[in-house]
């Protein structure tokens, strides 16, 4: 490419010719001017141009004899070898270079020069030689040398400043990468400063953090860099670091060379420390701001600790704290751009027969991992109080836009949700969700089919504005129920507190109730602490048939549970609803009030029936113990209590102990089968032993309906009782 | 100066790519925490907290690995692969769920099982199904 600044006379002796035409003039310049030929070899030169060089013309005939003299380094400070100089590149390039600075040393002094190389061509395009013009710059550079100093070196102590500091930590950590080494940057605080400085004065201060400059420099090694931050903050930059041992040595020397006592205005001062905060790089691999902050973080982890010492950065504890971090935002962005969605369960009336609400719960449909339950991110979602009420809100919203969508499609249910009791002590929470209505456009009137249930009691206690907030929300017709009832000692000062509607009863005591004769107790209780309170008790949680028909048994109309339904998309719960027919089982189930007697009666079939589970799982692991396998139908807790029978026997009560002797022949002869063929139980095995089991459930129905209808049931109680006493347990 | 049980990175579980590795590291990270805490008493929050760390891991570790399978359609390198490597992924998040659940009920699993359970699984999962699907993504970066 062509410059601007290329000259293009005919030939280079007209320049030369010109040239000396108009020595006198070009003498004058401030700049030197040379003429070289291909060669090398001078054809011109200007007075300026010998004094810059400091040689006479004779001196002066080659560009060797400038190079033989001079030695030149570029602005870098990079020794440039003879090759490398303008001239002899622009000779060999033909393309001309522009203001190139020059540091040119010979054995008396250094000079600066900015030097432009122009080529010369004939009229065919060959090239002649080159132009020359070098200006002296020596005077400038020593004040850009001064300016460099003030803007990179603390005035007081003469160490690098945080500008110079940040340039030497690149570099250290470029040449770490290198070298496949550490670097450790360290942040040093002064213990005990701010005392010198209130009783002895600024200037002393000012004497001390020079004595501690003067120190560090004294006790680190010589490629180490210390720099001063402003007060009596330092740095420190340990390069070449191969282990963290290495580091720990230079900095045992800085605490104990800091620590000495210091002399300052004839007065000793005693108790100056230094605190001093580490992080390692790559260890620690971040950017290098991110790195003097991590090192800030431990500094302040050393003084807080007892001053005096030095503390690594935790990379570990603060890797996994970003990575949540980021779990959370992720989190936050799912919800923002629509990634949620509610699942329905369906609560359903036993007494009516009907489903009385639905329960949402979220999900996430997660692009990678599939639909995630709530168990998998509602408890990160809840220890970050910000994502908590992100969530909450949204769950409203949603809720809220699917009532509207049923109301709209004809169809009146009403829907759980659960909030955390954080938002319910928000002051401005109603108008959160008076402003969520007016935004969806949605009738307020449609809150009336609004519950929002609480799950956490314990945390209510410590929450001002829940009683007002609670009463708020009645106003525009939200019901309120307690989630997990019956686990937590809160749960009871919960419904003294607050305008409870709803109970629900802890799914975890449903499932264990018939298992566990600890908790059949509690969940007998509930329903009696409710009628008490007159607000109604519901029943998740259940699983089978047989919980189902217990639960009803035991006073419960309202149940929710895998049993009736599991949880499903809002289209599904849509047509569940509509297509609803309520399972003929259920009218079986008596609904006397519970008796001491039914309470035995159930943990007889239950236990009947936790062992025939026990049984199939036994059988289909290949492999079941004894004391399961070695129960009679005369010793198992089902068969003490028919027992009690065995005088008044009824036709239906005849086919119940038919039945269940059977139940436990069948097991017997199963289970010897399995030994011989020495293989475990196939699916139509266990789905026949099933069925008797079913049967045995649902002849017990029938007859306990029987009793009812007779009302034999308290000649029955009295008979039992009896015999209890006659036989004990 | 090691806690006993600490497990210290070895380059032998590196799988090679790079932000699996980092991410494995936090894993090894959180299990010597549980170790060191647990040691020194266990107490129900303690537990709630070191399974909220590892309900989080599961969600953007294995987003991370799960993005790359499908960026690369590991699945159609190897079926079945593919899925012992998404079970394993499900299992984890199934037992640190169930975990929770047990500390909820007030029965939780003890400090040996659970960091048996977390040590097995690092050493199982990473060392065999993420070296295997590493190696499947190094043929597919440069």
């Amino acid at each position: 490419m062509l410059s601007k600044k290329r000259l293009l006379y005919s030939t280079i002796t007209g320049i030369i010719r010109e040239m000396n035409i108009n020595k006198d003039l070009l003498d004058l310049m401030q700049e030197g001017v040379q003429v070289w030929d291909v060669k090398g070899k001078r054809l011109f030169n200007n007075s300026q141009a010998l004094v810059l060089h400091g040689v006479d013309a004779e001196e002066m005939q080659t560009l060797d004899d400038i190079t033989s003299k001079w030695t030149f380094y570029d602005d870098d400070g990079k020794l440039l070898r003879p090759i490398e100089l303008p001239a002899t590149k622009v000779l060999h390039t033909k393309e001309p270079l522009n203001d190139i600075v020059l540091k040119m040393t010979s054995q008396e002094t250094t000079r600066w020069i900015v030097q432009n190389v122009t080529p010369l061509f004939d009229g065919k395009g060959e090239l002649e030689g080159v132009i020359s013009t070098c200006v002296d710059i020596t005077h400038l550079k020593s004040q850009e040398t001064k300016y460099k100093n003030i803007a990179n070196y603390d005035p007081l102590t003469h160490l690098p400043n945080r500008l110079l500091l940040s340039d030497r930590l690149a570099f250290s950590l470029l040449r770490a990468n290198r070298n496949k080494d550490k670097v450790a940057v360290c942040m040093i605080d002064l213990d005990g400063f701010k005392a010198v400085n209130d009783t002895l004065g600024h200037d002393a201060g000012d004497v001390l953090l020079i004595e501690v400059a003067r120190r560090m420099q004294k006790v680190i090694r010589p490629y180490d860099t210390v720099a001063r931050l402003g007060g009596d903050e330092f740095v420190v930059i340990l390069a070449d670091i191969a282990k963290i041992d290495d580091c720990a040595i230079v900095l045992y020397r800085v605490l104990n060379i800091l620590a000495l006592p210091y002399m300052i205005d004839e007065h000793e001062v005693k108790g100056i420390s230094a605190s001093i905060g580490v992080s390692v790089y790559p260890d620690d691999k971040v950017e290098p701001d991110i790195l003097l902050r991590h090192a800030d973080v431990a500094m302040y982890q050393a003084k807080n600790s007892g001053k005096n010492r030095f503390t690594f950065f935790d990379v570990a504890s603060d890797q996994k704290i970003r990575a949540n971090h980021k779990t959370l935002e992720r989190i936050k962005k799912a919800i923002t751009q629509g990634d949620f969605c509610f699942y329905y369960q369906p609560k359903i009336n036993t007494f009516t027969e009907k489903v009385i609400e639905v329960e949402a719960l979220a999900r996430w449909a997660h692009p990678f991992l599939g639909l995630l339950s709530p168990n998998e991110f509602m408890p990160l979602i809840e220890n970050d109080e910000k994502l908590n009420k992100i969530f909450d809100e949204w769950a409203i919203k949603e809720g809220i836009r699917q009532l509207d969508v049923w109301k709209k499609e004809g169809l009146s249910i009403e829907i759980c949700i659960n909030i955390s009791p954080r938002q319910l002590d928000q002051k401005d929470f109603v108008s959160t969700i008076k402003q969520i209505v007016s935004q969806e456009d949605i009738d307020i009137a449609l809150l009336a089919y609004l519950e929002f249930e609480i799950l956490d009691t314990s945390s209510l206690e410590q929450l001002n504005n829940v009683q007002e907030v609670i009463s708020q929300c009645k106003e525009l017709g939200i019901t309120f129920a307690l989630g997990h009832f019956g686990t937590e000692e809160s749960s009871l000062t919960a419904i003294r507190e607050y305008p409870i509607d709803t109970i629900k009863i802890d799914k975890n005591l449903v499932m264990r109730m018939l298992d566990d004769t600890a908790e059949m107790p509690i969940v007998q209780t509930v329903t009696g602490l409710a009628s008490a309170f007159d607000i109604s008790a519901t029943a998740v949680g259940a699983e089978s048939m047989e919980q189902v028909l217990s639960l009803i048994e035991i006073g419960y109309d309202e149940i929710q549970g895998y049993a009736i339904a599991r949880p499903m998309p809002s289209d599904a719960m849509r047509d569940f609803i509509i297509g609803f027919t309520p399972d003929p089982r259920w009218r079986l189930a008596s609904k006397t009030l519970p008796s001491r007697t039914d309470f035995d009666l159930l943990l007889a079939e239950a236990d009947h029936k936790y062992w025939v589970q026990s049984v199939i799982g036994g059988l289909s692991r290949d492999g079941l113990s004894d004391d399961v396998l070695q129960v009679t139908h005369k010793e198992c807790r089902f068969g003490r209590w028919f027992e009690g029978f065995k005088d008044q026997m009824t036709p239906d009560l005849r086919d119940l102990d038919h039945l269940h002797r059977q139940i436990h022949d069948k097991v017997h002869r199963l289970y010897e089968t399995l030994k011989k063929e020495k293989r475990v139980i196939n699916s139509a095995e266990e789905i026949e032993l099933l069925q008797m089991s079913d049967e045995l459930t649902i002849l017990l129905a029938k007859i306990k309906k029987r009793y009812k209808d007779e009302k034999k049931h308290l000649n029955l109680v009295n008979k039992i009782l009896d015999k209890r006493e006659h036989h004990g347990r | 100066m090691e806690d006993s049980g600490t497990i210290l990175w070895k380059s032998d579980y590196d799988t090679g790519v790079d932000e699996i590795d980092e991410q494995h590291r936090i894993l090894v990270n959180t299990i010597n925490e549980a170790n060191k805490r647990l040691s020194k008493e266990s107490s129900l929050e303690m537990l709630e907290d070191i399974t909220r760390d590892l309900l989080s891991y599961a969600i953007y570790h294995f987003e991370t690995e799960e993005e790359m399978m499908q960026d690369y359609d590991y699945k159609a390198f190897s079926q079945e692969e593919y899925e012992t490597h998404m079970k394993q992924h499900r299992d984890f998040s199934a037992q640190v769920v169930a975990v929770r659940e047990s500390i909820k009920v007030r029965d939780p699993i003890s400090k040996e099982a659970l960091i048996d359970f977390l040590t097995d699984w690092l050493i199982n999962h990473i060392n065999n199904t993420d070296k295997r699907l590493a190696a499947f993504l190094k043929t597919k970066t440069i």
